[in-house]
């Protein structure tokens, strides 16, 4: 009894910490920096603005928002590899949202990248769906399909469904969840490895810089990287292309992997 | 004279005359290389600056000499100057380095000697002591404890208006600028490192005088405010200014001396023009978070006094003409910082880009809003909310909802183009720039980096008893569905229980001393439970029937035995009305709860 309670104590404790969070910033003070950095960017000054953006993210909180506004104080900057990087960033967290995809739509453009976005059938398509959702909602999605799938079967056991009408939806969710785990899985590995060029740089064939060009990274330009040795990276470019690069010209979409 | 010796006289000229220039540039060379130091006065006053000069004879092509710090004397290098004489074949040459020596506090200060390394060989100063006194001051009667400095006549300080100040919360702060015995041509206004605060602009309030411990000073005020956006101690400051003092160069003075001093009161005194930077104390203070109760929703940020206005016109229009509202705030906070409340979208009205202005205390909305169809009856009511330090509490401004009226628009009405000519005209079309969208004015969702929803203590603590929850209906499902449809299952489940009963039966019946009603019951007990166990049928429930049962189960022998007895003895008191006394009844009891107990734990 005794242990029975300081473990119930425990949990309560964790599970309130766990939903409370312990970031450095607190709620308040992040929405204090973003309306003052808000002022700044409408006032001109792109430079206070990102530094308050990054203030908050440095705090360890984050949103949509918060890399989006980031993003459009690096454009304003002249800043095409922050950007895109940013607005990648924002991606993963509202990936449905307009402005944003209007944005980005119109950055990659600018800089000459909007072709690596239109890739054919069917690698476009899964990825415009995988895409579609933050790693949050697949995780919801796919216990919610569980949930269902459960509940679906106690409820044909307990008024005796035809079992072939059970068994034809709970297969039939049964291949939505696979699907939604596959297309979780790709996209966990396609964001663990996604990078933008933050700065001009080559891709070579070799991680040497005396050796030979394979080809151009230029700003904004993403890539995924396959490995990684001391300051070179092992990169794949949106057309198969593979090379190293060095890793001070890129930098991780997902930030904490970072 | 014949040619030749024209032509020795020639070379005997040539031979003195380049021997002369030898010699001459021997001299020059065979001149002693000197060095000396000297300053203009070994005496000064504070707030005047003293001219020191290291001069090289001999040498030109020297390289200015470095001088070690001085403690109490700032140092300025000049420039150098050249010098070449020549007097009865004597000539001299020299190079003078100037340096300009600004006392900072009262006292004796030695400036040390000085090393020259002239082609390799080092040549020394002399040292030599300059004593600075304080200047004498007008109505000071207040005899100085300590030797005064630079730092007592020129000085800035820092002030805040309270200590403790709330998150964004509007903090004057007020700096100082102090001088005395000296001239200040110009300042520029103070700056302040804004890390962690948002700062307004100093401005200058004018100058006034103030007597400090007896002291007459000259006094800048400059005001300003800051916004502190982040909780905790703060540190403000230290806060810098750049001001241009004029100082009296000591030993300096006109050439007419006395008579110059008489006559124009030193104003041919030589002046020099130097760049000070002052720093004030840092200033500390707290800054408190807002406080979580009574935080309404909607509740953006904004920290002090305000009120708040909507207007609304017109409030009659016809169907898809615009309304323009109109939202003023006035306050004493961050107005910069200050989301100003909107209309919430919905299906009521099309919102278009509001405009928004702001000057000194006063930020305004104007928003252009169109009602959708005639049953919009009114602008719903919009609320500000913020935070007000003097009350330490939320307060929530409501205006409206503002009734409107709009009339629908006859169907003949429509739409007229007005101006319409017979002929088309050409349409030019509009040249539109291209950007990216604004930025959003709402964070949404601020969540930890990294935590995804899976890596949360909270999900799985929703998933793991919903889990066990549906395991806990299904085994209950599996448990009924069972019991109904597998008989034999049913009756082994249910025999324990009815056991129970038989036993309960059975103990009351000794308790009353019913010997019949006693084994009645324990028959009755034994029947059903085997009966249920072995699935069979009361009357097929005998000893040889249950022994075979027994025995393939590899049942004690004892169990079997006991078993046997109570039968037996069942059916000497049912049929033979054998007299059993009371002791007999509890073994019997306790022999048969025994065998249930035992047939419960080792029958499968």
């Amino acid at each position: 009894m005794r242990y029975f309670r300081t473990i119930l104590i425990s949990s309560c404790v964790l599970f309130f910490s766990a939903a409370c969070g312990f970031g450095e910033i607190t709620p308040d003070e992040a929405l204090s920096k973003f309306a003052a950095a808000g002022t700044a960017y409408k006032e001109g000054k792109y430079e206070d603005a990102a530094k308050l953006y990054n203030d908050i993210l440095e705090g360890g909180r984050e949103s949509g928002a918060i890399y989006y506004n980031l993003g459009n104080v690096y454009y304003k900057m002249g800043n095409a590899g922050k950007t895109v990087l940013s607005y990648a960033r924002a991606g993963q967290l509202i990936p449905r949202d307009r402005d944003l995809n209007f944005n980005d739509r119109y950055v990659l453009s600018k800089i000459d990248r909007h072709r690596e976005e239109n890739r054919g059938f069917p690698e476009g398509m899964i990825n415009r769906h995988i895409q579609f959702y933050t790693r949050d909602e697949m995780v919801m999605i796919m216990t919610c399909l569980v949930f269902a799938m459960g509940i679906l079967f106690l409820l044909s056991l307990y008024f005796h469904w035809p079992r072939s009408v059970a068994r034809g939806m709970i297969v039939f969710l049964l291949f939505v969840f696979a699907a939604y785990a596959v297309g979780l899985a790709v996209k966990v590995q396609s964001e663990k490895g996604l990078a933008v060029a933050v700065a001009v740089g080559d891709a070579y064939f070799e991680p040497r810089e005396d050796s030979t060009v394979h080809f151009k990274l230029p700003e904004g330009a993403k890539a995924t990287i396959l490995k990684s040795e001391g300051s070179w990276l092992k990169i794949r470019r949106w057309d198969g292309k593979v090379g190293w690069a060095l890793r001070k010209n890129l930098s991780l979409v997902s930030k904490n992997l970072q | 004279m014949n040619g030749v010796m024209v032509e020795k006289l020639i070379q005997l000229t040539y031979v003195y005359f380049f021997g002369a220039l030898v010699l001459l540039s021997a001299s020059a060379f065979a001149q002693d290389v000197q060095i000396e130091a000297r300053v203009s006065a070994d005496k000064t006053v504070l707030g005047s600056t003293i001219n020191f000069s290291i001069t090289v004879h001999g040498r030109q092509d020297v390289a200015p000499p470095s001088l070690p710090p001085m403690t109490g004397l700032d140092v300025q290098y000049l420039g150098p100057a050249t010098r070449f004489t020549m007097v009865n074949g004597q000539t001299s040459s020299s190079k003078t380095f100037n340096y300009s020596l600004l006392p900072r506090q009262e006292g004796t200060f030695q400036i040390p000697s000085i090393e020259v390394n002239i082609l390799g060989q080092v040549y020394r100063t002399q040292p030599i002591s300059i004593e600075v006194t304080a200047a004498s001051n007008a109505g000071n009667t207040v005899a100085q404890s300590r030797p005064a400095s630079l730092k007592d006549k020129m000085y800035i300080i820092l002030k805040t208006s309270k200590q403790d100040v709330y998150l964004n919360e509007r903090l004057p702060i007020k700096a100082f600028l102090f001088w005395t015995g000296l001239d200040v041509e110009k300042c520029e206004n103070p700056k302040l490192d804004d890390v962690g605060f948002m700062t307004e602009d100093f401005t200058n309030q004018g100058w006034s005088q103030q007597i400090v411990n007896g002291v007459a000073y000259k006094v800048i005020e400059f005001d300003s405010a800051i916004y502190p956006m982040r909780t905790g101690t703060l540190t403000l400051g230290p806060i810098r200014i750049k001001c241009l003092g004029l100082f009296k160069v000591a030993g300096a003075g006109s050439s007419l001396g006395d008579w110059e001093d008489a006559f124009f009161g030193g104003m041919l005194d030589q002046r020099e023009r130097k760049l000070l930077t002052l720093e004030s104390q840092p200033v500390t203070f707290n800054v408190l978070p807002l406080p979580a109760e009574g935080k309404p929703a909607g509740f953006s940020g904004a920290v002090g006094t305000y009120d708040f206005n909507i207007s609304v016109s017109p409030l009659e229009v016809k169907e898809g003409d615009p309304i323009t509202l109109r939202m003023t705030i006035i306050g004493d906070g961050n107005l910069s910082a200050l989301t100003m409340p909107s209309l919430s979208a919905d299906d009521n009205f099309k919102l278009y880009e509001p405009q928004i202005y702001q000057k000194d205390n006063i930020k305004k909305l104007e928003q252009v809003i169109i009602p959708k169809s005639d049953q919009v009856t009114g602008v719903p009511e919009i609320r500000f909310s913020y935070f007000d330090p003097p009350l330490k509490q939320y307060r929530t401004i409501t205006r409206g909802p503002f009734p409107i009226k709009v009339t629908k628009l006859d169907k003949e009405q429509g739409l007229q183009v007005v101006g319409m000519d017979d002929e088309p005209k050409p349409i030019t079309p509009e040249v539109l720039g291209q950007d990216i969208v604004f930025i959003k004015t709402n964070p949404g969702e601020l969540q930890i980096i990294g935590q995804h929803v899976y890596k949360r203590m909270s999900f799985y603590l929703i998933i793991v008893p919903a889990v066990i929850m549906w395991l806990g209906v299904f085994v209950y499902y599996k448990r009924t569905h069972r019991i109904k449809t597998d008989i034999v299952y049913a009756r082994r489940l249910q025999a324990p229980r009815q056991a129970k009963r038989g036993l309960t039966r059975a103990r009351h019946s000794i308790a009353t001393g019913e010997k019949e009603e006693f084994y009645d019951a324990v028959f009755k007990t034994l029947q059903q439970y085997l009966g249920n166990k072995f699935h069979l049928s009361l009357g097929a429930v005998t000893f040889e029937t249950v022994r075979a049962k027994l025995r393939r189960n590899n049942m004690d022998t004892k169990i079997i035995d006991d078993l046997k007895l109570t039968f037996e003895e069942c059916d000497m008191v049912r049929y033979a009305s054998a007299n059993i006394s009371q002791e007999s009844m509890r073994a019997g009891y306790q022999r048969l709860a025994r065998i249930i107990d035992h047939l419960e734990r080792h029958l499968k």
